[in-house]
Formats: C-alpha cells, sequence, structure tokens
C-alpha cells in the first residue's frame, strides 16, 4: 500500500514503550435521578505510545532520525515484523481486519546525546484513522519535507572545537505541520514546510573558554546572524544555517571559577 | 423541518452517537442540484459510514449548538469542516454551494456486543462491520433513532487553510415571517379578550 512500514526501524533498539490509551471515547450525561448515561462518539481505541531509546549507538540514531526527517508529516504504519509484538497494544490489526489499519504519526521527537556518544531519547506516536486503504487515502494528499540549508560558515564550529565542546547536545525539531483528528485520533496531516532542527547544548568551561562563548553570544546573538551549525551540534561536519534563540543563552558562575551554561540554537532555512 | 424520531428513545445506559451530513452541490453551476456525484457525504464518525444507499467520508466535521428560535425552529447553525489540506477549498470554489439543500441527521445506536479472541464485550471494543476490505460502519441493519437535527439550505461559506465554515439556514429563511410576532397562552386569554372589547376613551378607560 502506499504507506510507508516503519516498524523494522522505530523498534529496534528501543529499551521502553509506555502507552495512553482511549478505549471508548465519548462524554457521560448525569440526569438529575443520578443516573449516568454514556455516550460513544468515536468507536476506536486511540493509542498515543512513547518509544524510549536508552544509549543506543550513533548509527542506530542516524536511521531513527533519518525516518523522522522523511516522515515527520505524513502518516505510516507501524505493523509488527518481528521486531515487537504490536498487536497486543494496537487491536486494530487484528480486530479491524488487516495489517493496514495500524496507523500512526508522529508527534514528538527528542534525544540527547553526552560525551560517550551515546543517544537516549523518545519519539511519541499517535494512532491514525488516515487507514491505508484507497477509500482512506484518495482524497487526500500528505507530504513531508525538510530542505535544510548548507553553511561554509566555520565561526561557530571552530569556537565549539577550540574552546567550547559542548558536554552534551539535545535534539529536537520544531514542526510547523497541521493535523486534523477525529477524537483522540489522528486523520491526517499537512505539511506547512519548515521543518527545522533545534538543538540545545550544554557546556561547563573554564572561564577563558567561557568568555570566548560569551563573545561569541553577544556578537551572533541578534537576528541575522547566521553562523553554520554541525548536524550533531559537536564536531564539524554537515553544517547548515542558523542562529541562537532569542535570549536562550543562560550561564552560571561556581565558586571554583567554572561557568555552567546552555543556549538553544534553531536552523535557519 | 422533522423532529420525529423514527423509534423509541433508547434507553439503555450505553449508546454510540453519529451524525450523517450531506451538503448539494452544484458542481456544473447548470442550477440543478442533487445530481449524480453531487451531493457530497460526511460523517463525524472515524471510519467510513455506510446507511445501505450512500457512504458517508469520516471527516473532523464538527457543528454549533443547535438553538431554537422564537418562531420554535432552529434559525440557523455553522458547520466546521476539516480542510487542512485544502481539497475542500478547491471542491468549494469550483461548486455552487449557496442555496443549496443540506442536511444533518444524527443517529443514536446501541453499539452491538462483539466477541474478540474469545472474550465477550457487551457494547463492542472496534464498531465495525465487515461488509467491505476496509474499515467501513454499516448502520442499516442496526438497531437505532434516526433523528434529523437540520434540514436547510447552505447560506454561506468562507474557508481558511484549516477548515471550511458554512452557515446553514431554515427552508423558511424566505418566508416572509408568516408567524405572529408573539404568541399567548391560555392564561392571559381573558385579559387579552377584556383588552379587545374594552373602550378605550381618549388615552383611558371610559369609566374613569
Amino acid at each position: 500500500m502506499a504507506l510507508p512500514n516503519l516498524s523494522g526501524y522505530l523498534l529496534y533498539g528501543h529499551s521502553h514503550v509506555q502507552i495512553e490509551e482511549w478505549t471508548k471515547q465519548g462524554s457521560a450525561v448525569q440526569f438529575n435521578s443520578g443516573k449516568s448515561q454514556r455516550i460513544v462518539s468515536n468507536t476506536l481505541p486511540a493509542i498515543e505510545m512513547t518509544i524510549s531509546y536508552k544509549n543506543i549507538p550513533h548509527s542506530t540514531y542516524v536511521v531513527i532520525r533519518n525516518i523522522y526527517q522523511t516522515n515527520h508529516s505524513n502518516t505510516f504504519e507501524l505493523n509488527q515484523t518481528g521486531q515487537e509484538v504490536l498487536q497486543l497494544i494496537d487491536p486494530r490489526r487484528d480486530h479491524l481486519g488487516v495489517a493496514n489499519t495500524s496507523v500512526w504519526a508522529f508527534k514528538e521527537f527528542k534525544f540527547k546525546v553526552g560525551s560517550d556518544v551515546k543517544y537516549s531519547g523518545t519519539i511519541k506516536l499517535i494512532s491514525s484513522v488516515f487507514f491505508d486503504f484507497t477509500e482512506y487515502q484518495s482524497a487526500f494528499t500528505q507530504a513531508s519535507t525538510y530542505s535544510p540549508v548548507t553553511s561554509t560558515n566555520t565561526t561557530f564550529t571552530s569556537l565549539l572545537t577550540n574552546y567550547a565542546q559542548p558536554y552534551q547536545v539535545d535534539y529536537e525539531y520544531v514542526n510547523n505541520s497541521i493535523f486534523s483528528n477525529i477524537g483522540q485520533s489522528a486523520r491526517h496531516i499537512k505539511d506547512k514546510g519548515g521543518l527545522r532542527k533545534k538543538w540545545s547544548l550544554s557546556w561547563i568551561l573554564q572561564q577563558s573558554d567561557f568568555l570566548e562563548l560569551l563573545k561569541y553570544y553577544r556578537q551572533r546573538g541578534g537576528i541575522m546572524s547566521k553562523f553554520g551549525m554541525p548536524e550533531l551540534g559537536y564536531g564539524t561536519s554537515d553544517t547548515t544555517d542558523a542562529i541562537f534563540m532569542t535570549d536562550s543563552f543562560k550561564y552560571d558562575k561556581r565558586v571554583d571559577g567554572m561557568y555552567i551554561c546552555k543556549a538553544d540554537i534553531v536552523e535557519v532555512l | 423541518m422533522s423532529k420525529t424520531i423514527t423509534n423509541s428513545v433508547r434507553s439503555d445506559d450505553q449508546l454510540a452517537i453519529l451524525h450523517l451530513f450531506e451538503f448539494h452541490m452544484d458542481k456544473d453551476l447548470d442550477g440543478t442540484v442533487g445530481e449524480v456525484g453531487e451531493i457530497l457525504y460526511f460523517t463525524d464518525h472515524d471510519i467510513f459510514v455506510t446507511d445501505g444507499t450512500n457512504e458517508y467520508t469520516p471527516l473532523a466535521i464538527s457543528f454549533d449548538r443547535l438553538v431554537e428560535d422564537f418562531s420554535m425552529a432552529s434559525d440557523s447553525i455553522n458547520v466546521s469542516i476539516d480542510n487542512i489540506n485544502g481539497a475542500l477549498t478547491t471542491e468549494a470554489l469550483a461548486s455552487e454551494w449557496r442555496n443549496n439543500p443540506a442536511k444533518i441527521t444524527r443517529i443514536i445506536y446501541t453499539p452491538p456486543s462483539q466477541t474478540l479472541d474469545s472474550v465477550n464485550y457487551d457494547y463492542g471494543l472496534v464498531h465495525y462491520e465487515a461488509a467491505t476490505t476496509y474499515p467501513r460502519l454499516d448502520i442499516s441493519s442496526v438497531v437505532k433513532d434516526t433523528y434529523v437535527m437540520f434540514d436547510g439550505l447552505i447560506d454561506s461559506f468562507n474557508a481558511t487553510s484549516q477548515a471550511l465554515n458554512g452557515s446553514l439556514t431554515t427552508q423558511f429563511a424566505h418566508w416572509a415571517k408568516p408567524y405572529p410576532s408573539r404568541t399567548y397562552n391560555q392564561n392571559e386569554f381573558t385579559s387579552i379578550v377584556n383588552a379587545i372589547v374594552d373602550v378605550v376613551y381618549w388615552g383611558r378607560q371610559e369609566t374613569v
């Protein structure tokens, strides 16, 4: 069918799955007599699934990240292909007919990496009723686009390499797409374009290194100061245009003279 | 406008409600509405719904609370239809909607019981009837109450990148208010007759 099946990618290497389920969606009406009547409006169970990963290697992270970048604004299938028995969690596959009903959409993507280059994070999925049948798909189109702008500016990567190596980088995306939903379930998604990476860099620095970083931030903190940001938040490779998020640089001075600081950086398209 | 409920109102503790929407359009703008392919069928249910004749497409669609006006009729109602991918904008601009019939029907039924993996669910788990290869609810064989909530005309519509909003008005919109400006109850009747037969003289009652 038309939708990609991501079970093999998203479930590989995960450590934990957290589920929230809305079985009977509707409302209850309370009468004066004390009796109540339960009114069901949407009759399919809706499921929000948070998949966690702990200390996965770089290569596994890159697969999940790429999958997110190519499917952030379209629904997809997740119908277990040997990695995990999902049919106990998602009753749609067995009880609503066939595999084409195990349709999901991305709601959130959050990862972090420390100095040990092990990646941990979560992705949040919401069940969708935009089933993978022509009857459902034909009237509506979905697409996921991502167009980062390559940068040749090396000022920030030099700073990172020479003075301010972060001890942790958090990854997220700024996603402009809008969902249509029926009850708690997603229906289909409109990609409004403009998917952007967002990094949060954390440092512990000596005063001299910190002052270099502070100086750079004060030079570049304005809205017109693009610089090249490495894709992974450290190193020098795959740099794309980015800026500091407004007033996101925060720092503490410790009594031992070290500085703890953090800044948010967002991609510019 | 019908307020008839086809069967007795059900008294079960658990009931399911879905709404069926019909919008007549004039796609070829020839002034003849309701021709084949010119009626849009939507439902606010989460899967396709068929009543045996027409198939209703599931959409995020909602309408304002119905309010009765002084004439004891619902005067107008606003409907909001999901349009996030703009598909309906094209449809709406290529057709004439205004002044065409629109109908909202409420279906009330008891969700049938279902046995899944040898376990019985009193009101079912996934309300789906395997009439087709794709998920669809067939309400033609379900015991149900059918309640025509609104039967009127499409008055106006506007579209944004997220929703298509329509205003529906009653079929009486074209009447020149053929109803009295107020009604009287029985208790008031005596005083009304008195008022009519009373003789008013120079702005005051004659006897004074």
